[in-house]
């Protein structure tokens, strides 16, 4: 059975960019443009892991983080945060409003998804 | 006697004369009749009336009388004598002797009761009488039965007879004296008037029965001699002295004549001792009777008196303003004033005449002896403790108590009453309320106590005071010989002093501006002394709009509030300027502000730079607020940056990768090169923005180093990894030497792994030929740049990059740290770089509590030493 991933981005070459490694080696990905979509997605299906830009629109990475884990049907799913390292602090935000790990932007598409499948267990 | 000078001694001698004859007659006569009751054919008779007549005419009309009863006896004895039958010569002489005697008898009598009883009437007191009886009537009358008998013998030559005779004569006289003399004395005293209030009737009665049983005793012969005893004490018992003697008198004329006539019991003419038994009979009652008489007499007088002097002090103690009341000897309230009615609440009516202590109410409430009682006996009264205090003074007794039935003090004093002849007859007392003269007392006591404490006290304070004054003197001298040295000194101070000093009344006259006022404010002594303030050197009104005017009146009101205070000042010329006063209140003697002294400094510069201060810390404040403003925004459009720029980089590069890894189908060789140098474009403009993002946020303080435990050999080995084959490809030996000690590091890994990178890739950069060599070794003791001297060294590790390069010229040293330097050598567009790198690396190193120090020459290649503290920064 294949595993699902959803990936929460909001650039489009991005998320076709990370759809196609993750599709590449096997995984179905289902993307959210947004938070709220995201949030509108988990809701109804169950994934084995979720991906996290946190710069988005509407909501922050760090808001969907919480509220995912706030929700019975995704508090134990892990979610893994690709962030820019831009400023300094992002990832202790990141892992403290309940994301299981991070990715720094830009990804090498020769590691990528090796790193991914470290949270997947 | 027509001189009338010598009238009344004319007179007076006349009656002495009439009296002296009427006495030799009357004793003549007597004499006569007596001798009819003499015994036998003598002169000696039983009794002898004469003696009693002469005796009292003696005692009441003088010696004077002695010759007339020398005559009166001379011719009786004469006549006697005459009868008996002897010759003239003898009867003569034997009349002279007796007569002689006689008189004698009286004057000698008479002097000896007026010497014994200090010229008192005999019959006043019983011991008068004794001396009457003993001496008028037994002792003196023996010169007379002595002479009388002697001269009798002598003539008939009976001297056998003479101890008979003598005692017939010496009773005769003396019963003579105790029944006449008396009688007389008392005719001549006393109207015929019974002396105790009994009856005149009562009087006859008895004198009738006296003188029934006298003639049924003597003529009748009942042997009933007892039986006159009573009335005779009746007598002398109710009628007095007189009535007694003449009492005896008539009993005694009855026994005598019905004797001498040979009638009665004591008439035995065979022998003489009637004649002794008669006189014996007639001495006794008539002693008894007149002692008796006396006595009662005497009673009644003592009695008399004693009710006179009660009497007396009842009145003066009703008269007296204190409770007093007195008692007699048996304890009976003789005496009860108003006063101690009030005192005692019992009335004079209820206590007069009882006895029982009923008076000892006021003093102890009850019934008991009390100071009255006490003064009467002897007893020692200082043992009495009912009293609080007792006393004797003299013959007083004085004691002070308290009643707490009625709760006042009292005091009182009691004397023994004494009559005229020192007899207790009782005893007064007097009581005062002494409650308020006690509390005053008290009072007074307290009073004294408290003003004593308050005397030590205020003693003390003074003692206290006196030293301070001392001390005050001692440091007034000193001072006041410093202030005189000193004042001379302030004088010329003041006046040449770089201050503005002035003198102002509190309504605001100014009356002392130095010289320096003068010429700072630039007005004349004579244009501001007299001036107010305000409107010369105050303005009304400061430049800030504060009111000076109202400032001045406070300042004057209370300048010691004031004691600093600055404020806008004018001169003459009107150039505002700023004063720092300093003002201080000068008083007079008596405690009250006069003037006001204040000392003013020129203070215009300062308040100017002040001004000027004041505008520049506040552009400062503005700037740095703006710069803060503009940091905020750089920070939030580094961040925006660094995002949006990564965004389509993470494209390039992931889509690039895809495609080289052959993932959207093969490529052919051209296709894969150029597609490697997108990726590598792409890969330098990430460094670009990574490196501008560092700078700028370590820049703006922004850069943040973690501490945190790392293996620093791996780091090393894996930075010499990465490094490689980049020089494996120029053909350059890259050597790793980790020396010994060198581990676990604490600091931030990515950092030191940066640093390293930065400089391996650099040295395999710059270097054609040769090695890079990469050795790491433990600094035991590191002291950071920039550290205090004076700190603890640190254990440090010190990581050196060396290499066979180009080598940096001198003067490319100096900036080779500075971003965006880097060094133009021709060879630029071959190794391509930001600029950034070492700039970079060394702020890191700073961060990191570390250094990265250069040494290189042209052509001799070049050495950095990184080195950073083993602990963290």
């Amino acid at each position: 059975m294949k595993r699902t991933i959803l990936l929460i981005e909001d650039n489009e070459q991005n998320r076709y960019l990370t759809t196609f490694l993750l599709e590449n080696r096997g995984y179905e990905v289902v993307s959210a443009e947004d938070g709220p979509q995201g949030l509108e997605i988990a809701a109804k299906r169950k994934f084995d892991l979720i991906l996290l830009d946190i710069q988005l629109p509407l909501m922050d990475g760090y808001q969907v983080a919480r509220a995912l884990r706030g929700r019975a049907e995704t508090g134990a799913v892990p979610i893994v945060a690709i962030t820019s390292y831009a400023m300094a602090g992002d990832r202790e935000k990141a892992l403290a409003a309940g994301c299981d790990g991070y990715i720094e932007k830009p990804i090498n598409p020769e590691t990528f998804v090796s790193e991914v499948e470290r949270f997947l267990g | 006697m027509t001189d009338t000078s010598y009238e009344g001694g004319g007179l007076s001698r006349c009656k002495t004369v009439v009296a002296m004859i009427l006495t030799a007659v009357v004793y003549f006569a007597a004499s006569k009749l007596s001798l009819l009751l003499a015994v036998g054919a003598t002169n000696v008779t039983s009794v002898w009336p004469p003696s009693g007549i002469a005796l009292a005419v003696i005692l009441f009309r003088g010696y004077r009388m002695g010759p007339a009863v020398f005559i009166g006896a001379f011719f009786a004895n004469v006549l006697a004598l005459k009868g008996a039958g002897l010759a003239p010569a003898y009867y003569l002489s034997a009349s002279i002797t007796t007569a002689i005697g006689n008189m004698l008898e009286g004057l000698a009598g008479a002097y000896l009761i007026r010497r014994l009883t200090a010229d008192h009437e005999p019959f006043d007191a019983v011991k008068n009488l004794f001396v009457f009886i003993v001496f008028g009537g037994l002792a003196s009358t023996m010169i007379s039965a002595t002479l009388g008998v002697a001269s009798y013998c002598s003539v008939t030559g009976e001297w056998p007879l003479f101890v008979r005779l003598w005692v017939t004569w010496w009773l005769g006289d003396a019963s003579g004296i105790l029944i006449v003399s008396p009688l007389i004395i008392m005719l001549k005293r006393k109207p015929p008037r019974p002396e105790t209030g009994a009856s005149w009737a009562e009087a006859v009665g008895v004198f009738v029965f006296l003188a029934a049983s006298s003639m049924a005793i003597f003529w009748k012969n009942y042997r009933l001699e007892y039986v006159i005893i009573p009335p005779l004490l009746w007598i002398a018992l109710r009628f007095g002295r007189l009535y007694s003697a003449l009492a005896v008198f008539l009993v005694s004329g009855i026994a005598v004549i019905c004797t001498v006539s040979g009638a009665g019991p004591l008439a035995e003419p065979a022998s003489r001792n009637s004649l002794m038994y008669l006189q014996t009979f007639i001495g006794v009652i008539s002693i008894i009777t007149l002692c008796l008489s006396v006595l009662t007499h005497e009673r009644s007088e003592a009695d008399k008196a004693r009710r006179a002097s009660q009497k007396q002090l009842y009145f003066i103690v009703e008269f007296l303003p204190d409770a007093t009341f007195a008692i007699d000897k048996d304890g009976k309230v003789i005496a009860w004033n108003r006063a101690m009615e009030e005192l005692s609440g019992v009335l004079k009516k209820d206590m007069l005449g009882k006895a029982d202590y009923g008076y000892a109410a006021p003093s102890f409430g009850d019934r008991q002896p009390i100071l009255v009682d006490l003064v009467m006996k002897s007893s020692d009264p200082a043992r009495c403790e009912a009293y609080d205090y007792i006393e004797k003074r003299g013959n007083t007794l004085f004691a002070e108590w308290y009643n707490p039935k009625i709760n006042r003090y009292l005091s009182g004093a009691a004397s023994a009453l004494v009559d005229s002849k020192g007899n207790v007859y009782g005893a007064i007392e007097s009581i005062r309320d002494i409650t308020d003269r006690k509390v005053a007392e008290r009072d007074l006591q307290h009073y004294k106590e408290h003003l004593e404490e308050i005397v030590r006290e205020r003693s003390e304070e003074l003692v206290r005071a006196n030293e301070q004054l001392v001390r005050r003197i001692e440091d007034q001298d000193r001072v006041e010989m410093a202030l005189a040295e000193s004042e001379k000194k302030y004088r010329d101070l003041v006046e040449s002093a770089n201050s503005v000093i002035m003198r102002w009344k509190p309504d605001g006259t100014v009356t002392f501006f130095n010289a320096y006022a003068q010429k700072f404010f630039g007005f004349t002594e004579a244009e501001i002394i007299g001036s107010n303030v305000v409107g010369t050197i105050v303005p009304a009104v400061e430049s800030s709009g504060r009111d000076l005017a109202a400032l001045m009146k406070d300042i004057e009101r209370r300048p010691d509030l004031f004691a600093f205070n600055e404020n806008e000042n004018v001169r003459k010329n009107g150039e505002k300027v700023w004063i720092a006063w300093t003002n201080k209140p000068v008083y007079n003697q008596s405690g009250d502000m006069v003037e006001i002294l204040s000392v003013g400094n020129d203070i215009t510069p300062r308040k100017t730079m002040e001004e000027s201060l004041k505008k520049t810390l506040k552009e400062l404040a503005e700037a740095k607020e703006r710069a803060e403003a503009a940091d905020r925004i750089k920070s939030a459009f580094l961040a925006t940056m660094s995002h949006e720029l990564r965004t389509p980089l993470n494209s390039i590069i992931g889509f690039t990768g895809i495609l080289l890894q052959n993932l959207a189908g093969p490529l052919n060789d051209e296709q894969k090169k150029q597609m490697g140098m997108v990726r590598g474009s792409a890969q330098h403009l990430l460094s670009l923005i990574n490196d501008v993002l560092d700078i700028s946020k370590i820049e703006a303080g922004q850069f943040e180093v973690h501490a945190e435990p790392f293996d620093l050999r791996g780091v090393i080995e894996k930075a010499a990894a990465v490094m490689k084959p980049a020089a494996e490809k120029k053909g350059v030996a890259l050597t790793v030497a980790v020396g010994p000690g060198v581990g676990s590091i604490i600091g931030d890994r990515r950092r030191v792994e940066q640093v390293l990178l930065n400089l391996l890739s650099n040295a395999v950069k710059f270097t054609e030929r040769g090695s890079v060599a990469l050795s790491a070794a433990v600094v035991p003791e590191y002291r950071p740049p920039g550290a205090d001297p004076a700190s603890k060294p640190v254990p440090a590790v010190r990581c050196t990059v060396a290499d066979t390069g180009i080598g940096i010229r001198p003067e490319d040293l100096k900036g080779l740290f500075q971003p965006f330097r880097q060094i133009d050598t021709g060879l630029a567009r071959k190794n391509e770089g930001t600029g950034l790198g070492l700039a970079i690396c060394r702020r890191l190193a700073d961060l990191m509590g570390g250094e990265i120090i250069a040494e290189s020459a042209p052509g001799q290649g070049s050495t950095f030493a990184f080195t950073l503290p083993s602990g963290g920064a």
